[in-house]
C-alpha cells in the first residue's frame, strides 16, 4: 500500500504527533469562540472552520477517506445550506440566556467532561497494534483483501465488496433523504 | 452590492473545471487511492453549487432541474441495484461479484470484483451528487 500518498509515513512518527496536538489545540480554540458567539453567520462560519482543522487532524491520523468527506460535505456543502437558511429566517442575534440557566448546563458540561474522562482511561492507546479491535476483523480485511477482491484500497473493497448490502442501504437512505426534503420544502414556491 | 464581484466570478469560473475535473479522476480511481462515489459525488455537487453562487439558480435550474436531479438519483440507485441482480444470472448470491466473471468473456474472478466495485461507485457517485444539488437547490431562497 506504499502507493498512498499519507502524511504519516512521510513525516516523522514525533513531528506527526506534535503536529496533531497543535491541530487539536486548535480545535479547542475554535470550540470555545462558537460557545461565546452570539451571532448565527459567525457560529456557521466558525463551524466551517472547525470541520476544515478537523479534516486536517484526519489527515494526520492517516485517514484520507475521512478528511476528504469532512472537507468537501462539512466545511463546503452544509455551510452553503445554512447560509442560505440565515438569508431565509434573518441573521438575528441570540436572546441573552438567565443566569441561573448559564450555572446549571456549566455544571452538566462539567460532569460530562468528568465522565467521559472517566471513560476514556479504558481505551487502548492510540495506534497500538496489539488492541482487540486490529487483532480479528481488521487482521483478515489486511490480509485477504489482496487474494478476494484484488484492488489496492482497502477501505473501497470493504464498503463495496464486503459490505455491499450495507453501502446499498445507505445509497437508498440518502434518495429518500432527498425527496423527503422535496416533498417537505418545494411546496413554499407556489 | 458587492464592489469587486467581477474578480470573484472570474476566479470562480476559472476553479469549477478543475473541481469537476477532480470528481471524476476520484470518481474513476476510487480503487486505487483513496476516496470513491460518495466523495467524487460531494465535489461534484459542489462545483455545480460554486457555478450556482456566480451564476444565480436561474441558469443552474435550465441544466439542474428538479425532476431531472431526482430521475439522477432514482437512476444511480437503479444501476447500483442492477449490477447486484447479474449474480442471480448464474445461480449466485444477491451482490456477489465474483459469478461476473461467468460471463464469457470475463474469465478472472479478480477482474469481475473490479467490473462490479466500478459500476456500483457509478451509481453512489450519481446519487449522491444529484441529491446534493438538490437538497441545495430547494433551501436556496429566489
Amino acid at each position: 500500500m506504499s502507493a498512498f500518498f499519507s502524511i504519516p509515513s512521510i513525516l516523522d512518527p514525533e513531528l506527526n504527533l506534535i503536529l496533531l496536538i497543535i491541530t487539536s489545540l486548535l480545535l479547542i480554540g475554535v470550540c470555545f469562540r462558537l460557545i461565546v458567539s452570539k451571532n448565527l453567520t459567525e457560529s456557521i462560519l466558525l463551524m466551517s472552520a472547525f470541520s476544515l482543522i478537523i479534516a486536517i487532524c484526519y489527515l494526520f491520523m492517516d485517514a484520507p477517506d475521512v478528511a476528504m468527506t469532512e472537507t468537501a460535505l462539512g466545511a463546503c456543502l452544509s455551510t452553503c445550506v445554512l447560509l442560505n437558511l440565515v438569508k431565509i429566517i434573518g441573521n438575528e442575534n441570540y436572546k441573552s440566556v438567565s443566569k441561573t440557566r448559564f450555572l446549571f448546563a456549566v455544571i452538566l458540561c462539567m460532569i460530562l467532561l468528568l465522565l467521559l474522562t472517566m471513560a476514556s482511561l479504558d481505551l487502548p492507546l492510540y495506534g497500538h497494534p496489539d488492541t482487540e479491535v486490529q487483532l480479528h476483523l481488521t487482521k483478515y480485511y489486511i490480509e485477504n483483501t489482496k487474494n478476494d477482491v484484488g484492488i489496492p484500497s482497502i477501505v473501497a473493497a470493504i464498503l463495496a465488496s464486503y459490505r455491499g448490502y450495507d453501502t446499498l442501504g445507505e445509497t437508498s437512505v440518502i434518495l429518500i433523504a432527498g425527496i423527503a426534503v422535496v416533498l417537505i420544502l418545494a411546496r413554499r414556491r407556489e | 452590492m458587492l464592489k469587486y464581484f467581477s474578480i470573484l466570478k472570474i476566479v470562480v469560473s476559472f476553479i469549477i473545471p478543475y473541481l469537476i475535473l477532480y470528481a471524476i479522476y476520484i470518481q474513476l480511481n476510487g480503487e486505487v487511492s483513496p476516496g470513491g462515489g460518495f466523495q467524487a459525488g460531494v465535489i461534484f455537487a459542489s462545483g455545480i453549487i460554486a457555478f450556482d453562487l456566480i451564476n444565480g439558480t436561474k441558469k443552474t435550474c435550465e441544466f439542474f432541474s428538479q425532476k431531472a436531479l431526482i430521475i439522477c438519483g432514482i437512476f444511480g440507485v437503479l444501476i447500483y441495484a442492477s449490477t447486484g441482480l447479474v449474480s442471480f444470472l448464474f445461480d449466485d448470491n444477491y451482490l456477489n461479484y465474483n459469478s461476473i466473471a461467468k460471463i464469457p468473456w470475463v474469465n478472472n474472478p479478480l477482474t469481475g470484483q473490479h467490473i462490479g466495485i466500478f459500476f456500483i461507485e457509478i451509481g453512489v457517485g450519481l446519487t449522491v451528487s444529484s441529491i446534493m444539488c438538490l437538497i441545495y437547490l430547494v433551501l436556496k431562497e429566489d
